[in-house]
């Protein structure tokens, strides 16, 4: 009986992992693409890892053409997630830790965290100087949609993966010491779980 | 037959489900409101027709926060033998075992647009020396006595940043060196209170004037600047007087960037007169002089992040020279005054603070410092002080820290060991 029932469990496991392996790796990507908008008189079409990471702690404060740069967090989600982590190099923890210290040092305050993707985009799209991230699903065309590293979203080598269990592997460092994560190296089972409970993972 | 079934239900969940939500972008399409939208300040106007869209920093508004402590001393073997039970607790180092609230800082911080911004920051403490009004009962409560205290203002300022490569601000600020002045608050230091190569102030801790500051990246390297032009040192004069005559100038140079880790670097100056004056005791009569020098003062900072490993360091010098109207006689620090006009001097200290984070945010640490001035070797000695910070929460910090002492050229024991226990929290 115990056979039967760890043979129920692990068959369809088996071949859902098998399902998640076999799709092109593109594909996955783009399913999982973190996409960094502005508002479309950003003369920007293109971004660097660590021009973003700048900019959203608040270490730079502008862009190129001089205009003041406004970052918008979204909250606490898959999206966020990646983002800390390949972005800022950090724990979700850290970055709260960062910004209490900033805080205090007199340095300026968190960018505003918006509830959801579909605010951020509002919010980017009439806000000249805004930036956010948002799976790259939700993008509408009333955002332009930045280049990371030269990659556009969904392509291969785009650094932004909204996968979660990258995040569990961040080595313990200072809030700004983070490293070592680098872009997505989540395991194939990471990815299948991440497609069974991002409701789950959302709260976490 | 069954089992099929649920293996091709969870192969679909797991597989072929996603593939059916992958969405790529929407086609572009013309934003509303992109062409002409406001920059940050103008942002609120724009969301205000939706009502539940969050605003952005960058929005005229005005925040609240601060920080707070509480901490517990308890000398555990004292430095200065004979030394009132008075005086120690009022340098920090109370003879028995004592709870206080050490700092309760409250910041009003206004972003007045995008590029103007405002903060202030007051600690309320109990100073002077918590005298409790005995005269004065508590009108709130009959026959109740009440302690009163005072407010020091920290920081007060207004800036407008140009770009940022040059902000202006103007008010009183945190002299900009080092890491621990600016750093400032308990709950993000490491230790449990100041080095004392930063709380004697070899450089002024804070000045009232003006300052310019800015960074710009230099490939990965961000390099940044602070200008200052003040009253100069504050001392025991009115904050909002320049009784010299003469500005005191100061900058900072940093450059920061991730070389084997996140490692920083900075060098700060400082030069300025101070002047103190007493009023004469016949009316009419011009005030007198009671203290002049000329002081320069330079300091070097080295913050480094490898991984778990954190080093911080500061050496800080200062020299001073007194005026011939200005020079002050010697008073020892112990002792009789000797009659003899006091010598210039100079003197220097430094700390170094190396740390370890280990899982659930536990630092131990060890502070390591040295102190020294040329005509006083009373004054020349360390400390070593290990210690743990437990950042329980974000805003929540718990300290331990045992401070060993010793002053060799003190009188008496020349050594002492301070028990310190601090829980910080930012609100």
């Amino acid at each position: 009986m115990k056979r039967d029932v760890a043979r129920w469990i692990r068959i369809p496991s088996l071949l859902g992992l098998l399902g998640a392996l076999s799709l092109p790796a593109p594909v996955r990507a783009a399913d999982q693409a973190v996409a960094i908008v502005v508002d479309r008189d950003n003369p920007q079409s293109d971004i660097g890892l660590e021009d973003l990471r700048s900019l959203f702690l608040g270490k730079r404060r502008e862009w190129p053409d001089g205009t003041r740069a406004v970052p918008i967090d979204l909250e606490f989600s898959v999206a966020r997630d990646a983002f800390c982590a390949t972005v800022l190099r950090m724990r979700k923890g850290d970055v709260q830790r960062y910004w209490v210290d900033q805080r205090i040092r007199g340095a300026g305050s968190a960018p505003r965290v918006a509830p959801s993707a579909a605010s951020v985009i509002r919010l980017v799209a009439r806000v000249r100087g805004a930036v956010g991230y948002v799976p790259l699903a939700q993008v509408d065309g009333s955002v332009k949609i930045l280049t990371v590293g030269g990659v556009a979203p969904g392509k291969p080598g785009y650094p932004l993966l909204g996968q979660l269990d990258l995040v569990e592997h961040v080595p313990l460092q200072f809030h700004t010491g983070g490293r070592g994560l680098g872009r997505a190296a989540a395991s194939e089972a990471a990815l299948a779980a991440s497609a069974i409970a991002p409701a789950a993972r959302d709260r976490t | 037959m069954s089992r099929r079934l649920v293996a091709a239900v969870l192969f679909t969940a797991l597989g072929a489900v996603p593939l059916a939500t992958r969405g790529q972008a929407a086609p572009q399409r013309p934003g509303p409101g992109a062409p002409g939208a406001p920059e940050g300040a103008s942002a609120a106007a724009a969301q205000g027709e939706e009502l539940g869209t969050p605003s952005t920093s960058s929005e005229p508004g005005f925040r609240l926060y601060g920080f707070a402590d509480v901490s517990y001393r308890n000398s555990l073997a004292l430095l200065v033998e004979g030394a009132s039970e008075t005086t120690m607790a009022l340098f920090g180092v109370p003879e028995k075992g004592s709870f206080a609230v050490g700092n309760l800082n409250l910041y009003l911080d206004g972003q007045l647009s995008a590029r103007a911004r405002s903060l202030a920051e007051v600690r309320f403490t109990y100073l002077p020396a918590g005298t409790q009004a005995t005269t004065s009962p508590d009108y709130a409560h009959t026959l109740a006595t009440t302690s009163w205290g005072g407010i020091v203002i920290e920081r007060a300022w207004v800036e407008y940043a140009f770009s940022d490569l040059v902000t202006l601000r103007a008010g009183q600020f945190l002299t900009p060196f080092g890491i621990w002045n600016v750093d400032h608050g308990s709950p993000t230091v490491i230790g449990v209170q100041k080095p004392e190569v930063v709380s004697q102030e070899l450089l002024p801790e804070r000045q009232i004037g003006l300052e310019a500051y800015g960074s710009k990246y230099l490939g990965s390297a961000r390099v940044g600047y602070h200008a200052t032009v003040s009253n100069g040192r504050i001392g025991d004069n009115p904050p909002f007087a320049n009784f010299s005559g003469r500005p005191g100038l100061g900058g900072r140079l940093f450059v920061e960037g991730d070389w084997l880790g996140e490692l920083r670097l900075g060098v700060s100056g400082y030069t300025g007169r101070y002047t103190e004056l007493v009023a004469s005791d016949f009316p009419g009569l011009s005030d007198e002089v009671a203290l002049e020098y000329d002081e320069r003062g330079a300091a070097a900072d080295l913050r480094w992040e490898w991984r778990s490993v954190l080093l911080l360091s500061e050496a800080v010098y200062q020299s001073v020279k007194y005026t011939d109207g200005g020079r002050p006689a010697d008073v020892p620090f112990l002792g009789p005054p000797s009659g003899a006009a006091a010598a210039d001097f100079w003197r220097t200290g430094l700390y170094v603070l190396a740390g370890y984070r280990l899982p659930y945010h536990v630092t131990p640490y060890l502070l390591l410092q040295l102190m020294y001035k040329s005509t006083d070797a009373t004054s020349n000695g360390g400390s070593i002080c290990p210690g743990v910070n437990l950042r329980a929460l974000p805003n929540l910090v718990l300290k331990l820290q045992y401070d060993v002492v010793r002053y060799p050229d003190l009188p008496g024991s020349r050594t002492a060991q301070i028990l310190r226990g601090q829980v910080a929290w930012a609100f």
